[in-house]
């Protein structure tokens, strides 16, 4: 009956950059990756693991949303540097520059 | 003779001084002195406040109903709502609680000693203005004239919108064709999960007192049902009732005659007071002379001993809704960081002077609202000594409040809202424009027509959010530029 003199409150949303992407990785029983499948100059490829060059953990956030994850930059066949990443508490290799 | 006469001037010029003192109008009474005041001609003057048809939203216990929406799990448990640092008391607590001994304004201490299993959480008055005020954006669709008087409580001004003294009396068209018809559009606005009520009735006490006859009836529908006067009804939805006594005001004053004293609108020390004197209700109070009454509680005393008589002299003072602009932004993840909510705030706020609602206005207060994470709402309102319509000073006077004062926890969702929109530009223009004004204008133009082409915003920015994080994607964000 009245309009309200108020306006809409419009809304934004922050998009998280650099966002985690899954990755096939293929890995023996303790864990080192033998090889990686859908990398992006390569697609429908499996990319044999050549070297590990860096491995580091990242835990933090045990308070909230806990984050456990082991990261690796890898060096592939072709002389690609990849990092990628292994989500401890799924189990599940993802894509992500550090 | 003569000296009956003198005092009973005296009595009567004292009376109205009083009256014009107090700010309201002062109706002309002649009567004797002592409180049993004979009207001229057997007729009284009623104030235009008391002549008003005043509705009354009333929700029990309402920051008890927000906070069991906001947990669903104390439901039905004896929770103590708790306001104050130093010294916490009883805010407001529920129903089992109250069957345990607690009432409200108890020190914590005392609660603990009577109930060692109740629940007691920090009451939250910010969130429970927010969700009120949420509510009665519904009710200004009925009417704009309300007063918010408590959160939970507040008064709607009902002139003009139905004939109100009953069918066939008024001739002048409504809003509404019937009272019951405007009952029907005033329970339409509450909705589940909140339980409100309502009352009509002459004056605001009274519409107070016809809510919480609403109230009981809807609680007890099998006992007997409080008397809302010969023309009073409840709705058919039982949540509206009015009170109505046609012909002399003293009708009206024998509906509220076996009324509880605690029912009236005063401080808790006067109602204590009352029992103790073994007025408990309001009957009993209105049977006293007013002078006894005043002499005794001052001007609290006498306001009571008028309600108790059914005569509210206190208007109706509603509130002006003006523009308001807001902006919102949620974070992907709770941010604590200065730098990214001085961001943030940059970013709404230059989205919010671009709205077209501000196009030549100035602004006079701003307000940030931020829900924080397993905290309460958390508010900061600035007011500008002048008014401004530039970024700059804006964002410095926000600045400023932020960094002297930060929200306490990680903040989950920023809104800003402009507020107070003065009617002209105060600002002045510079004569010389500004190094890349002209390509900044340009850019912005070419943004906008971006936008409308292809229906949102292809273009973002990149927002510094925490780049010492660990976590990689909480580095840095995308927000859409808005031009």
């Amino acid at each position: 009956m009245f309009p309200d003199p108020r306006t809409k409150i419009q809304s934004h949303r922050l998009r998280a950059l650099n966002q985690p992407r899954p990755l096939l990785v293929y890995a023996t029983a303790h864990g080192k990756p033998v090889a990686v499948y859908r990398v992006p100059a390569h697609p429908g490829r499996w990319l044999r693991v050549t070297a590990v060059q860096d491995q580091w953990r990242v835990d933090d956030e045990w308070w909230r949303h806990e984050v456990r994850r082991r990261y690796l930059t890898l060096l592939l066949e072709d002389g690609a540097s990849l990092t990628v990443f292994q989500d401890l508490l799924t189990g599940e290799w993802y894509q992500q520059s550090y | 003779m003569i000296i009956a006469n003198r005092c009973l001037i005296f009595e009567t010029r004292h009376a109205a001084l009083e009256r014009i003192g107090s700010g309201f109008p002062a109706p002309i009474r002649f009567g004797r002195a002592g409180g049993s005041r004979k009207p001229w001609g057997n007729k009284r003057v009623t104030t235009a406040a008391e002549e008003t048809w005043v509705a009354c939203v009333w929700f029990p216990e309402f920051p008890l109903q927000v906070e069991q929406q906001r947990r669903p799990e104390w439901a039905g448990a004896p929770l103590a709502l708790l306001a104050g640092e130093r010294q916490p008391v009883v805010f407001a607590c529920s129903f089992e609680a109250r069957a345990l001994g607690v009432r409200r304004g108890m020190p914590l201490r005392e609660v603990l000693s009577l109930a060692p299993q109740i629940l007691c959480e920090p009451a939250d008055p910010l969130t429970y203005q927010s969700v009120f005020d949420r509510i009665v954006l519904r009710l200004e669709e009925i009417t704009p004239l309300i007063e918010v008087a408590t959160p939970g409580r507040a008064f709607l001004g009902l002139e003009g919108l139905a004939p109100l003294e009953g069918e066939g009396t008024e001739t002048a068209p409504r809003l509404y064709p019937s009272a019951i018809a405007l009952a029907v559009a005033l329970e339409a606005t509450v909705t589940a999960p909140f339980s409100g009520f309502f009352g009509l009735g002459r004056g605001k006490f009274t519409a107070h007192v016809a809510s919480r006859f609403a109230a009981l009836a809807w609680q007890r529908p099998a006992r007997k049902w409080p008397n809302p006067g010969p023309a009073g009804w409840f709705s058919p939805g039982g949540r509206v009732c009015r009170i109505h006594a046609p012909g002399p005001p003293q009708a009206v004053a024998a509906v509220l005659r076996p009324l509880p004293v605690s029912w009236l609108p005063v401080e808790e020390r006067m109602r204590r007071k009352l029992e103790q004197f073994g007025l408990r209700s309001l009957g009993q109070l209105a049977a006293l002379p007013v002078s006894a009454v005043t002499a005794q509680f001052g001007k609290e005393g006498r306001r009571a001993w008028l309600l108790s008589q059914g005569r509210d002299e206190e208007p109706l003072q509603p509130r002006l809704p003006g523009v308001e602009i807001g902006e919102t932004l949620e974070f992907p993840t709770p941010e604590i960081l200065q730098e990214p909510l001085l961001q943030a705030v940059a970013q709404l706020l230059e989205t919010a002077l671009r709205r077209p609602e501000r196009r030549g206005r100035s602004v006079s207060q701003v307000r940030l609202e931020a829900h924080l994470e397993d905290s309460p709402l958390w508010l900061r309102t600035i007011t500008l000594r002048r008014p401004a319509a530039r970024t700059e000073p804006l964002f410095g006077a926000l600045r400023y409040s932020l960094e002297r004062l930060p929200p306490p926890a990680p903040v989950l969702t920023l809104t800003l809202f402009l507020a107070n929109l003065t009617p002209a530009w105060t600002g002045q223009l510079s004569l010389f424009p500004e190094p890349g004004e002209e390509i900044r204008t340009r850019l912005l133009e070419e943004l906008r027509q971006l936008r409308v082409r292809m229906g949102r915003m292809p273009v973002a920015r990149i927002v510094e959010m925490d780049p010492c994080s660990r976590i990689p994607e909480r580095r840095y964000s995308l927000i859409d530029c808005e031009p």
